[in-house]
């Protein structure tokens, strides 16, 4: 007891670096499941990436035609074309419909409780399986839906349109709407977390509401914005099944891409692109964490 | 109320308002005027109205009722960025997200002052406030001191002609404080603006304040100089919050020929001066001020105002001490001396001390 005591005083490195050791410990159970879930899965994956291909399954010769067929494939960087232009445009569809939500919630309401279950309703979603949240677009939006029928009746459409399921303008909606509750949170927890004197001292000093948003507000949530857009990119990357579903394939995304190589079981085609699209989310990851000097702020 | 402003104008004017949170009342029909050039304290314990009342000057809340006028135009319901009313926190509120030439710059930049000038004139106030060459600097890099002189520059730089102190020297330890006091009564002399200054920290509004209003529960309870706040308190709650006094319960009973009022009270009769005032009735109570520090150690008969009592307890603040006493009937009061009248014959707990003041050292309140 006198021991942590004495090692937790400032000023005392030895018995801090005693301690933290011990802290280190709590990781281990967390470091182990990294390195079975993750660490071991992913190496199989880049090694069978060097493997060999063939119509029977893959044979250990190691080769780099995978990769070479990839990056020399027309189909392949239209597709990260596309996936990155979803992304962008997903990623400010959230944070144009995120802000004001979080800003609405942390600002306006002012009953703690009531604020609290708002944020817990924009995850009510999350409690009804992913399968069940997708399938009920088809209903909803799909040739005999409740839109279409309404459409039709009140006579603004003459016949049902494809246009509300199966296209990338309705693939791209669902990915807004699944998504951007991981916008509104991390901004939210931001503003909540802001000294309320900094907007006085703002007003104060003769800034207009939307000056005090633009050169106070906005500034000291950035990191909070930044977090939602790894969460939300980093979801939008690996999304397979929403292009299927409320896509029907027709707007194949890189993760969709994978998993149809991997449904006919061309393992290592698809454990090369699973490669790419780890390496490219990573370096869109830290572009972000860059761009945002999330490193400095945190 | 006492006594108005000087006639060289009037900056901040409150004219019953009142301020209700709900049910509850935050401030309730305050009335006061600041005036140009001076510095005015508000002070009273937490939850007095204190802070909602400043925040009010700034617009930062609406008054739920009365009228206030800045310069005598009437602001009641004036957006806070469309006032000149810049405040000073506690917390000292410096924006991370900018080096110190941009905090301080930032009023002006709000008023469209090109970059260049608002730069010198950010550099010219670090240097007025002792903190030149930093402008660099971020505010997570200075201490409380340092950032409290910057939070100063930043209210300053517009040339405001009255400053708002919400509890600014509150975060700072003791020797900072009385420092920056100093520092904030030279610059206010230098640049002749009003300062509206609020406080739980009596010491601190005697140290600065041409005038005090003292507030209570929302409602203003005195408004003077710190010498009549401190010497004349006029309610009991003053009495009781500025200063050390004691607070004895008495019954007027009739004038001696010499013109002293005589009372009656737990601890005996005494003699006192009459209110200037009013004259007092006879049977009618009152509440005898006693100043901790009026009261001292008496021989039999030296004064007409004497009692007995034990020492309860001591509590040392430099060379002055405060003795707890308990009178024969069971009243507790303080008592303050020079902490040498123990030296050699040091006081316990249950010894014995003839107590008395003189004549014209304590006053009769109704």
């Amino acid at each position: 007891m006198t021991r942590t005591r004495s090692s937790i005083r400032v000023g005392s490195p030895p018995a801090r670096v005693g301690l933290e050791n011990r802290q280190a410990w709590l990781a281990t159970p967390a470091l182990l499941w990294i390195l079975l879930g993750l660490v071991v899965p992913l190496t199989a994956i880049v090694v069978f990436s060097f493997w060999t291909g063939s119509s029977i399954g893959m044979s250990s010769d190691l080769t780099t035609s995978n990769y070479a067929n990839i990056l020399t494939s027309d189909t392949f960087w239209g597709t990260v074309r596309w996936t990155f232009r979803v992304l962008i445009i997903v990623l400010l569809s959230v944070t144009l419909l995120g802000l004001p939500v979080a800003y609405f919630t942390a600002r306006v309401i002012t009953v703690e409780w009531i604020r609290t279950g708002l944020i817990f309703l924009l995850f009510v979603p999350f409690l009804v399986s992913y399968i069940i949240r997708m399938i009920t677009w088809i209903p909803l939006f799909g040739r005999a839906g409740i839109v279409n029928w309404t459409l039709t009746t009140i006579k603004v459409l003459d016949a049902p349109s494809d246009f509300l399921l199966y296209t990338s303008p309705s693939m791209i909606t669902a990915l807004v709407f699944l998504y951007v509750a991981f916008m509104v949170g991390p901004v939210y927890f931001k503003l909540q977390q802001l000294d309320k004197d900094l907007i006085r001292a703002a007003q104060n000093l003769g800034a207009s509401p939307l000056r005090t948003f633009l050169t106070v507000e906005l500034p000291l949530i950035r990191p909070g914005i930044v977090i939602g857009w790894l969460f939300v990119s980093v979801m939008i990357m690996s999304d397979f099944a929403t292009e299927r579903i409320v896509g029907g394939g027709l707007s194949p995304m890189l993760a969709g891409t994978v998993w149809r190589r991997a449904e006919v079981l061309l393992w290592p085609q698809a454990s090369a692109q699973a490669v790419t699209l780890v390496i490219l989310t990573l370096a869109l990851a830290s572009g972000l964490i860059r761009f945002a000097q999330l490193d400095q702020d945190l | 109320m006492v006594d108005e402003p000087e006639a060289t104008g009037v900056v901040v004017e409150f004219e019953h308002v009142s301020r209700f949170f709900g049910e509850a009342v935050a401030v309730d029909a305050v009335s006061f005027a600041v005036g140009q050039g001076e510095f005015f304290s508000i002070i009273g314990p937490s939850g007095s109205g204190k802070t909602t009342t400043v925040r009010m000057i700034a617009g930062l809340e609406v008054p739920t009722d009365g009228t206030i006028r800045l310069f005598g135009k009437d602001v009641t319901t004036l957006a806070p960025h469309k006032r000149d009313t810049p405040m000073v926190f506690q917390s000292y509120a410096l924006f991370p997200h900018m080096n110190l030439r941009d905090n301080v710059a930032y009023g002006l930049r709000m008023r469209r002052v090109s970059k260049s000038q608002r730069n010198a004139r950010a550099d010219e106030l670090l240097e007025l406030v002792g903190m030149d060459g930093l402008g660099e600097r971020r505010a997570d890099q200075l201490s409380g001191g340092q950032q409290q002189r910057v939070a100063l520059a930043r209210a300053l730089a517009t040339e405001p002609r009255v400053v708002l102190l919400d509890e600014a020297l509150g975060a700072l330890d003791a020797a900072l404080r009385v420092e920056m006091q100093g520092e904030l009564k030279r610059l206010q002399d230098q640049l002749g603006c009003s300062f509206v200054h609020v406080t739980h920290d009596q010491s601190e509004a005697i140290a600065m304040a041409d005038r005090i209003l003292v507030l209570n529960e929302g409602r203003v309870e005195q408004v003077g100089t710190p010498a009549e706040v401190f010497a004349k308190p006029e309610t009991r709650f003053v009495a009781s919050f500025v200063g050390q006094n004691n607070l004895v319960d008495a019954i007027s009973h009739g004038s001696t020929d010499e013109g002293l009022q005589r009372v009656h009270t737990a601890l005996g009769e005494f003699l006192v001066q009459p209110p200037t005032k009013h004259a007092l009735e006879k049977g009618q109570p009152v509440t005898l001020v006693l100043r901790a520090d009026a009261l001292r150690r008496v021989t039999p008969r030296e004064t007409p105002n004497e009692f007995e009592a034990t020492v309860a307890g001591a509590q040392y603040s430099g060379a002055r001490v405060t003795l707890l006493m308990e009178a024969s009937d069971g009243t507790e009061f303080r008592m303050e001396e020079h902490e040498s009248l123990s030296v050699g014959a040091p006081l316990r707990p249950g010894d014995y001390l003839l107590v008395g003041w003189d004549i014209g050292d304590a006053y009769l309140m109704k």
